[in-house]
């Protein structure tokens, strides 16, 4: 009988920040008498982009601006690789800009799908807490701006999938253990029928990238904010408790394999002369994955996670201006090892 | 533009045109599409059936002018008021989307028509005080005027 039955979160400290990367609540608005972004005209557009900013910093001074219109798309991409904007931002150019706070847990997109796209981004699994910083946020612009709303439909937004609460709960949850016993297929399926979707790394309909899963509410209308929360929460147990139940048979059935496959993964990490972003992203896979089996030690994995995030390819060109292809492919290399070398211990 | 409401709920707006027949000659009415389905069931169980003349959805929404082809396409809607201009064709989407027809039950934002209207007047301030152009801010300074003048007034108009 697995060690692992599904309990409260606090059952779960230590193994909780080797499953669950991230939280994230998602509030989408819109202002009255305005079209929604793709049907604004420039006048509207520069009404909203004043009044927002207004309202936003008023809110919070410390908040930066970020304006795309006058962006590279390599700024851009970072930010996009971050997870702090999206795709749909990026593409409505001159009408979109974000609000940023110091610390990266809070952005505001303006004229994305909608006129608001509110966010609040922790690196721990705190879906109740993160709702209420965000709310604090919506309550206060709130107070001052007169939202799209009806009795009926609730939080009117452009698209119908966002209707009522506007609200998406989502959790990014590293579930390797699953992905190998190839059960994870099925779950999606029970999942998507008590109104869950799991897709891949960045959201919709794209390829997962080293067995990370992102877990969100599907229903917006209809349900109450607190039954979206409860529900992404019990998700989220759930899917940790069968991940490190997985784990555990894994190792138990493939221990000696699994070892064997991240150690030769560190070695090849900490030793090669010239490394590509692909090789990069396989090879960190098994090392977050020997992490997460106990073959190495880390201080911090959030730490660990940044620096996968800092070496994603837009951020990674930002930070190093590789002079050329073989140059990036050595000072990834070098960075790599370096950062295994000093925060990744090997446990024999 | 005022909004034609529903003959029979007169909560929705009509987007549905139903003629008949009777003794005084056709007799016009203007439903909401639950409503008008609600109708025609009526219609259908009595003796005499009415004839129906012809059915009218609306295919673009009058306010910011987003048919019904741009929302298959994209399933975007352009403004707040497809919602009901649009009805027959985006209802089927959200039941499809959400997966059942139950009313929303999370955070509101109810507001007097006064509240929305000083919301607004503070929202043009705010507009009117990056304008540098002289004519542009004049149109904004109208609007503030108008708004000032109802709010003094106490007038439920919007």
């Amino acid at each position: 009988m697995s060690s692992y039955n599904k309990q409260t979160r606090e059952s779960f400290p230590q193994e909780l920040e080797y499953v669950i990367s991230s939280t994230r609540i998602r509030l989408a608005r819109n202002l009255d008498s305005y079209p929604f972004p793709a049907f604004l005209n420039e006048r509207q557009t520069s009404e909203i982009l004043t009044l927002l900013e207004h309202e936003l910093m008023e809110i919070n001074p410390a908040f930066k601006k970020y304006s795309l219109k006058n962006m590279s798309s390599e700024d851009a991409s970072v930010l996009k690789e971050k997870h702090l904007i999206s795709p749909a931002l990026v593409k409505n150019g001159a009408k979109a800009a974000v609000f940023i706070s110091p610390d990266e847990k809070f952005s505001v997109m303006v004229n994305e799908e909608d006129h608001l796209r509110e966010q609040y981004i922790s690196k721990d699994f705190e879906v109740f807490d993160a709702y209420e910083k965000i709310s604090t946020i919506d309550e206060c612009l709130s107070d001052a701006l007169n939202f799209a709303y009806d009795k009926r439909l609730g939080y009117l937004t452009a698209c119908p999938s966002n209707l009522g609460t506007g609200m998406r709960a989502s959790l990014m949850m590293f579930l390797p253990a699953l992905a190998k016993k190839n059960t994870l297929k099925s779950s999606f399926d029970v999942y998507r029928n008590q109104g869950l979707i799991i897709r891949g790394t960045f959201g919709e309909g794209s390829p997962s990238e080293g067995y990370t899963y992102q877990v969100s509410n599907e229903r917006t209308l209809g349900v109450s904010e607190e039954s979206i929360l409860e529900q992404v929460y019990e998700a989220g147990l759930t899917l940790m408790s069968a991940e490190l139940t997985a784990r555990e048979e894994l190792l138990k059935k493939d221990g000696l394999r699994l070892r064997d496959d991240c150690l030769r993964a560190y070695g090849t990490l900490t030793n090669c002369v010239l490394l590509s972003q692909e090789e990069m992203t396989e090879l960190l896979t098994k090392i977050r994955m020997g992490i997460a089996f106990g073959f190495f030690r880390t201080m911090s994995i959030e730490a660990f996670d940044n620096f996968i995030l800092e070496m994603q390819p837009k951020s990674f060109k930002k930070n190093n201006s590789p002079n050329s292809e073989e140059d990036g492919l050595r000072i990834r290399a070098r960075l790599v090892a370096n950062e295994l070398e000093k925060n990744v211990i090997r446990l024999d | 533009m005022a909004e034609k409401l529903c003959a029979y709920c007169k909560i929705n707006p009509a987007t549905n045109r139903y003629a008949k027949q009777t003794q005084e000659g056709t007799v016009t009415e203007y439903y909401c599409l639950a409503c008008y389905r609600k109708v025609r069931d009526l219609a259908e169980k009595t003796v005499e059936i009415p004839e129906e003349i012809e059915i009218e959805h609306l295919s673009k929404c009058p306010n910011c002018g987003c048919t019904i082809e741009q929302f298959k396409k994209t399933i975007l809607v352009g403004c707040e008021h497809c919602y009901k201009a649009l009805s027959w064709a985006i209802e089927p989407v959200i039941e499809r989307m959400q997966g059942s027809s139950k009313p929303h039950c999370g955070k509101e934002q109810i507001l007097t028509d006064k509240e929305r209207l000083t919301r607004r007047g503070n929202a043009i301030s705010v507009i009117l005080a990056k304008k540098t152009d002289r004519q542009e801010a004049e149109i904004y300074e109208e609007e503030l005027l108008r708004i000032q003048m109802l709010l003094s007034n106490d007038e439920e108009e919007v």
